[in-house]
């Protein structure tokens, strides 16, 4: 057996020695042959799994429940009912479940249109909630699986604020596009009460063109109400309304709190 | 049924795992909804993100790399944004049809950054591509070991399942099988 191919497999099995893990990651970079073997393991893995993905998506497609089947909202509503049922005209019948969702979706529309008139909280308090509960810590995605942005996040979620900055910095001055980090260091100065630099990294995040999904205006109208100098309540209104015309990333929250700042 | 019981039932070994993925897949398979709606993408693409982002989740919960710092669903619901808004872009850009990288292939995000840098420019679609037809013609028990593996089977798992006496002999078959789809790529040659 290729001894080679051993090594490469232990390595991404995690099944090597720290010293071992550095010689290997140090060949990488020194052989070009060695690189191109690793190279050639990580696409045949990358083949894999899109052989082993066409596999699942067929045996899925067959279990996917009917109202979510591709011909499905092309389908005229289902007549049901046996031969008695049916005597005469053939009944139309919707199930009880649907009705119950009907109901239910029904119900969670008003409580969301009621709520905001009868809740007593300002618009800070529910920016204040929003820092707390969804900005405070940043899930692991398989991006954070890149080392350096692992390292970051790990310090952003442990608090270290500080700690966080620096290595979000690093990131993103030396990997313009990366936009997460970009984010994430206006997010670590945010939550450090660092609300200048926060809101530079935000207006930078908002002025980058071309993304599909930027919170870059967003989250400067959230730095705003958390700053709370002079005239900085009317400028976020102002923000969250461009926000919520533009239909930007954090329009339904924005919508709802434009209410509260008044 | 409950997240940490589906966690549990994809950790409890290879004769379970097959069950609770389904249990998974049934669960959040309205996702798909969302994702047309959302991202006001295909019902098949939304599907293609949605299965792709289940296997990222259930291969990340059988090798531990979710920590359950968040819910499953969360996590689930974060990774599959992540795959529809790929499939925008690929949908979207000019760059997406002519494009001969692959996007963070699984195994290549293993890497720090500056070996991933140079590993990276030498991982090209139009080889990928290649060695997806090879895995065809290996044969099917090797195609079997290779895709058992690509799942998450541990190698004890894998010799369980195929009837080998051991993991080492599993490993080598699986490795050997490999080895055999790089004969056969000799004949491919690289735009590099």
């Amino acid at each position: 057996m290729n001894d080679q191919l051993e090594f490469i497999d232990d390595y991404f099995q995690k099944q090597l020695s720290d010293e071992q893990r550095s010689r290997f990651e140090a060949r990488c970079i020194s052989d070009q042959e060695f690189a191109k073997e690793v190279a050639f393991y990580i696409s045949s893995r990358e083949a894999l799994r899109e052989v082993l993905l066409a596999e699942k998506k067929k045996a899925w497609a067959a279990i996917t429940p009917k109202d979510l089947s591709s011909d499905e909202e092309s389908k005229p509503l289902r007549m049901v009912g046996n031969a008695d049922e049916t005597a005469g005209a053939p009944v139309r019948k919707m199930q009880v479940k649907k009705w119950l969702s009907l109901a239910v979706a029904a119900s969670v529309i008003l409580a969301i249109i009621i709520y905001p008139l009868v809740s007593k909280d300002s618009g800070q308090d529910l920016v204040q909630n929003y820092v707390s509960n969804d900005l405070s810590r940043i899930s692991n995605t398989m991006d954070a699986s890149r080392d350096s942005m692992q390292t970051a996040i790990n310090a952003f979620n442990e608090k270290k604020y500080q700690s966080a900055i620096d290595q979000f910095k690093i990131i993103s001055e030396s990997d313009p596009a990366n936009n997460d980090a970009l984010k994430y260091l206006g997010q670590s100065y945010l939550l450090a009460g660092n609300y200048d630099n926060a809101l530079e990294s935000f207006r930078a995040l908002a002025a980058k063109p071309g993304l599909y999904s930027n919170p870059g205006l967003f989250l400067q109208a959230v730095t705003l109400v958390q700053r709370h100098d002079d005239g900085d309540l009317a400028a976020a209104k102002q923000l969250f309304e461009q926000v919520v015309s533009q239909k930007l990333d954090g329009e339904k929250q924005a919508a709802e709190w434009i209410r509260h700042l008044d | 049924m409950d997240d940490q019981e589906i966690i549990n039932g994809l950790n409890a070994g290879s004769a379970s795992r097959q069950t609770f993925e389904k249990e998974l897949y049934l669960k959040y398979v309205y996702f798909i909804k969302e994702g047309i709606h959302h991202y006001h993408l295909s019902h098949d693409d939304s599907f293609s993100a949605y299965s792709d982002a289940l296997l990222t989740v259930v291969h990340n919960v059988v090798d531990k790399s979710f920590a359950q710092r968040s819910s499953l669903k969360t996590y689930f619901y974060k990774i599959f944004s992540n795959k529809c808004i790929d499939q925008v872009r690929k949908n979207t850009t000019a760059k997406g049809k002519v494009n001969n990288s692959v996007a963070d292939p699984e195994t290549l995000v293993q890497l720090p950054d500056n070996v991933r840098s140079v590993i990276e420019n030498l991982v090209e679609n139009q080889r990928v591509q290649a060695l997806r037809q090879q895995i065809e013609t290996i044969g099917e028990k090797c195609k079997q070991i290779l895709l058992l593996f690509q799942d998450g089977y541990t190698d004890r798992e894998i010799a369980e399942l195929t009837g080998y006496n051991n993991s080492s002999v599993a490993k080598v078959t699986r490795l050997r099988c490999l080895e055999k789809i790089r004969e056969k790529m000799k004949g491919f040659i690289s735009t590099e």
